[in-house]
């Protein structure tokens, strides 16, 4: 228990909860639109594709995480109109600017001179690497995020649940998936920095999965995965911190555990049953 | 071709294809107002084609399609759609209720889309009508077959339309609920037009006013004039029941 007080009375671990909470109410949001509407694998593309903006960002020498922002943001679009254009060959096509992406961030990054130490926290997370304008560039995009949800929740829902309805209705399904995919590459920066960008996926995917079965509703999904996201950070955080283990590995092997537990007592209580 | 009253559905040479496959080609017909129209035709025919470009989910490739005078797009609040697939995503968190309130959504507009008191004494009541009120609250995945087709039925009853759209409303309902919902179509008929795909001509016979063959081309036989001998020219249209246990019906030749 002493271990708990010491943790959180450490200053940089106190900012990381601070981040992780912002971080898990957009992981919430987020991962639940992108699981209902199966856009893992597009979330997957924007999330690897995304290294591109970090090697563009070092060659360039900008500041990382608007140029990321702004990158992956172009991604998502251009996948948006692939996954529209192509329904068929997604897939195929997604693969493509998911390797591009990654192999033009490396490229770019052996291009540009001297060591990058940190190069791996953007694969894999780091969360000493948080600053506190990254705090506030996350509070910031929680707020567009409340907002965007607050206004049209019920074309959400809609366009999530049956968007061949909703454009019978005049609901404009094709907007509100280009915004879902936009948000997505928000949501993959503000994880970022816990998990990387190539561990981001399980942070989007396995709480709203566990989420969905105990929800009534698209509301408390968002709630109830915001609330997954971010225990599963914080147990991350503070055994990584016991144990002196990476943070974002951790947090998704709490993830997995926690994942594959709820799945395997779901199989056993059924089976139980019949 | 049948003339009478205001058309509320017509169709001007229009054509359409999928990636270059015609699936419709010059399609010309009127659908008087108050109609209760049955498509018939064999699969890949094109009724699910024709009733998409109807509520505006498709756009012609070729020729004008016009609902109540005008571009689909432009009444979409007065129109109602029941869908074939009727298993969108299982898992998806959303009640009963929910689904059947999206119904109201197309007369909204503006911001947030609020619901009022009235929409959901509406919903209540199309529930009550649908035997839906003990379900309300259950997730929609949970339903059986029949019992989904009949909230997707409610759904589009639920926003007042002036004309409805139906594709295959009765596939997987009982046959009690069936004969229930087609004396309900033939009760709303009273005040808005009914177009609606079926194979099951047992029930159909009873209660459209008119059928329309959809094979590539459209034939639309208004008056009640049906014989097998004539339909059986639009290729496998089911019609060895049209005639059976009615009275007979006769219909002009396919010009």
């Amino acid at each position: 228990m002493a271990g708990w007080i010491e943790w959180f009375q450490l200053d940089f671990m106190r900012q990381a909860l601070l981040a992780a909470f912002l971080a898990s109410v957009a992981c919430g949001i987020i991962g639940t639109l992108v699981v209902v509407n199966r856009m893992v694998f597009l979330a997957g593309g924007i999330a690897h594709a995304a290294y591109g903006g970090v090697g563009l960002a070092l060659f360039l020498g900008l500041p990382i995480l608007p140029v990321v922002t702004i990158f992956s943001a172009l991604c998502a679009f251009l996948l948006g109109v692939i996954s529209f254009r192509k329904p068929h060959r997604t897939d195929a096509l997604v693969s493509a600017i998911w390797s591009i992406g990654m192999a033009f961030g490396a490229l770019l990054v052996s291009l540009t001179p001297g060591y990058q130490s940190d190069l791996m926290s953007y694969l894999f997370g780091s969360i000493l690497t948080i600053l506190p304008s990254d705090i506030l560039v996350m509070l910031i995009l929680d707020v567009v995020l409340f907002i965007w949800i607050f206004l049209f929740y019920r074309e959400i829902m809609v366009v999530s649940y049956d968007s061949e309805y909703a454009q019978v209705i005049g609901i404009p399904a094709t907007a509100i998936h280009y915004f879902i995919l936009i948000f997505t590459s928000v949501a993959v920066i503000l994880l970022m920095r816990f998990v990387g960008l190539i561990l981001v996926l399980a942070m989007l995917s396995i709480p709203s999965y566990l989420a969905e079965r105990y929800s009534g509703s698209l509301k408390w999904m968002m709630v109830l995965s915001s609330i997954f996201s971010f225990v599963f950070m914080t147990l991350g955080l503070w055994v990584s911190y016991e144990l002196n283990l990476p943070a974002g590995p951790v947090m998704i092997i709490i993830s997995g555990i926690s994942f594959s537990t709820v799945e395997f007592a779901h199989y056993v209580y059924r089976y139980k049953k019949s | 071709m049948d003339n009478n009253g205001k058309a509320v559905v017509e169709f001007e040479n229009v054509s359409f294809s999928y990636d270059g496959h015609e699936v419709l080609k010059d399609v010309n017909f009127r659908v008087p107002e108050r109609d209760f129209l049955a498509l018939l035709g064999p699969n890949g025919g094109g009724k699910t084609t024709l009733i998409k470009l109807c509520v505006g989910l498709l756009r012609p490739k070729k020729g004008v399609v016009r609902v109540f005078g005008v571009d689909p797009e432009k009444v979409k609040h007065r129109i109602g759609y029941v869908p074939q697939d009727i298993n969108r995503s299982k898992e998806f968190p959303i009640s009963v209720f929910d689904v059947v309130m999206t119904g109201r959504l197309a007369k909204k507009k503006g911001l947030r889309r609020s619901i009022s008191k009235e929409d959901r004494r509406k919903v209540e009541e199309i529930l009550d009508q649908m035997h839906l009120s003990s379900y309300r609250s259950r997730r929609i995945g949970e339903l059986s077959g029949g019992q989904k087709q009949r909230v997707f039925i409610a759904r589009a009853l639920v926003g007042d339309p002036e004309i409805l759209f139906m594709d295959e409303p009765t596939a997987s309902v009982d046959p009690a609920f069936q004969t229930e919902l087609y004396d309900l179509l033939r009760q709303l008929n009273e005040r808005l037009t009914i177009i609606v795909v079926s194979h099951d001509m047992s029930v159909l016979s009873s209660y459209v006013k008119s059928i329309a063959c959809v094979n590539g081309t459209v034939f639309y036989h208004g008056a009640q004039e049906l014989t097998e001998e004539v339909v059986t020219k639009v290729y496998h249209c089911p019609v060895e029941l049209i005639a059976h246990g009615v009275p007979h019906r006769v219909l002009k030749e396919h010009r």
